[in-house]
């Protein structure tokens, strides 16, 4: 019964903090790695902020925070009676930080979680009362990633210059831009009219999602503008892993560009990161880069990259 | 939101008030993105689909580059601009502006204010590159009869003529402490002489004085106190 309630309830509720997911399809990118460094940065800005290790299968987020043994986590949850997920915070050695991460994975199949727990753990994510929660998602773009992804109310998308890696940071983006569309499709009730386009693909040339967009607009302009508000809430803010020389850095423009055209999606490119080996050396050391290295540019890169988020942030707020 | 038809500040992603610099770097960016062998476009356009849009970026670009087409293709898309945002102009452009005004001045050719206090100089009065001063005989007669020219004299004059030292500074590119160097015969301040004789050539133009007789004189007196 509660997980019922729990169940209605979760379309209604606003999430109570500001949610920012991380997710960029391709594995060891940096997810984990950019997700762990922003939420560090966030918790020393003095922002009450939650990591969440949403890899559920193969959660290692607590690796690189310096934990060892997790006792308690979002398999005790799902099993448990309880909707609200603040006893499964876990403190680490940041005071303002907390994670939320899965344990016991032998016992336990977190990846093949069903709805009905996808939808407790998503409403009780909704309900967590922070200043900022940081989702780290797994590679992939199986619908639970994704319906996870959607949730932010900043999207990351983190990619590395490698074109495979390019590949699946588009690939990523498409599933999640049209289970996006697919929900306001619903909610809009024009699935019919976006169905009738596209079996008539050919004839209106739509090729790209921005041309559907379009089509759309064209054939009713008030659906067209609402559904175009909507969609307007999904900005991608692009980050640029283990880049090694500057042309990898205009890259990032590129990508943004080419989304924007591709997609009629406005994102944003928050900026580049290095590559170094420092990264796997702290790792190995079982110590986070940022308290190992503080004076290293990576340090510099990441913290600029989280003022940009909650410049961006602050900016939202004020407007609304 | 979709406009009938993209326009070039669309296809480069610029606002429709970017300036000459904006443009250009939007242009760079969007070339490399969409050139053939760019790794942004993998999975995304085809190679054809690249080109059509490379194509697009190249004649917003012809167009938007020249500020003359820009303005007959504003002028085109008209409806479509947004008429109350504010112009945002970018540091090279203020200052072009400000060399284009000084030329202006160097020039006969005066903005038009300039020309409306020409054409009113009422009578008694005179001008001056900068504005009016009245006449006053026995000074007119002091410069005319004068023998050599000095410091503390140019200073006079040039208060006379109502023209201050900032318009001074700004018209011939003088630093500060040269002018008043000058003006007080500071000797030791003063760099080489070519550079004296080109600022006072300057200055007896903005005095309408006799140039040669000023930086004659002047230097004259220059080099006698270094004997």
């Amino acid at each position: 019964m509660e997980l019922r309630q729990n169940y209605t309830l979760r379309g209604n509720t606003k999430p109570q903090s500001h949610i920012i997911t991380v997710g960029g399809g391709k594995g060891g990118i940096g997810k984990s790695f950019i997700s762990s460094s922003i939420a560090i940065f966030l918790a020393n800005q003095g922002y009450r902020t939650v990591l969440v290790d949403l890899d559920l299968g193969c959660a290692n987020l607590h690796t690189y925070l310096g934990l060892n043994k997790i006792n308690k986590g979002i398999s005790n949850f799902l099993n448990s009676n309880d909707t609200a997920l603040d006893n499964y915070i876990i403190p680490t050695s940041f005071p303002q930080l907390g994670l939320i991460t899965t344990n016991d994975p032998d016992n336990f199949d977190s990846s093949q979680i069903n709805i009905l727990q996808k939808s407790k753990l998503m409403s009780a994510l909704f309900k967590l009362k922070a200043d900022y929660i940081i989702f780290d998602l797994s590679a992939g773009t199986t619908e639970t990633t994704l319906d996870f992804y959607l949730m932010g109310n900043s999207n990351i998308l983190v990619t590395t210059p490698e074109p495979s890696s390019i590949e699946n940071a588009y690939r990523f983006l498409k599933s999640s831009f049209y289970r996006k569309l697919k929900r306001i499709e619903n909610q809009m009730g024009i699935k019919d009219t976006v169905a009738h386009l596209m079996s008539n693909k050919e004839a209106l040339n739509i090729k790209s999602p921005y041309d559907l967009l379009k089509a759309i607009y064209m054939s009713d302009k008030e659906k067209g503008e609402q559904l175009m508000r909507n969609l307007s809430q999904f900005s991608p803010y692009f980050i640029l892993n283990q880049t090694r020389s500057p042309r990898d850095i205009s890259l990032g423009y590129s990508i943004k560009s080419v989304c924007h055209k591709y997609f009629g999606l406005k994102g944003e490119f928050l900026g580049h990161v290095d590559h170094d080996n420092a990264v796997w050396q702290s790792l190995r050391n079982r110590k986070h880069l940022l308290v190992e290295y503080p004076h290293s540019q990576l340090y510099a890169q990441l913290m600029n990259i989280t003022r940009a988020i909650t410049k961006k942030n602050e900016y939202l707020n004020k407007v609304a | 939101m979709f406009n009938e038809q993209q326009t070039f500040y669309d296809i480069l992603e610029i606002s429709t008030t970017s300036s000459a610099d904006e443009i250009l770097k939007a242009y760079l960016k969007s070339k490399e993105t969409y050139s053939t062998d760019s790794a942004a476009l993998y999975s995304m356009f085809t190679k054809e689909e690249a080109y059509e849009l490379l194509k697009l970026v190249e004649e917003a670009y012809t167009v938007l580059s020249n500020p003359i087409s820009r303005e007959q293709y504003d002028a085109k898309i008209q409806p479509q601009l947004k008429q109350e945002e504010l112009p945002d102009i970018s540091y090279n452009e203020v200052q072009e502006q400000n060399w284009k005004s000084e030329a202006s001045f160097s020039d006969t050719a005066h903005s038009s204010k300039n020309q409306q206090l020409t054409e009113t100089v009422p009578e008694g009065f005179k001008k001056t590159k900068f504005g009016v001063y009245e006449v006053k005989q026995e000074m007119e007669d002091e410069i005319k009869n004068a023998q050599f020219f000095d410091g503390p004299f140019l200073q006079k004059i040039r208060l006379y003529k109502n023209v201050t030292t900032d318009q001074v500074i700004k018209n011939i590119r003088i630093s500060r402490s040269y002018l008043q160097a000058i003006e007080c015969n500071d000797y030791e301040v003063l760099p080489a002489t070519v550079f004296i004789r080109g600022f006072l050539v300057q200055f007896s133009k903005i005095l309408e004085l006799d140039e040669k007789k000023v930086a004659g004189t002047y230097l004259e007196l220059y080099k006698s106190t270094l004997e």
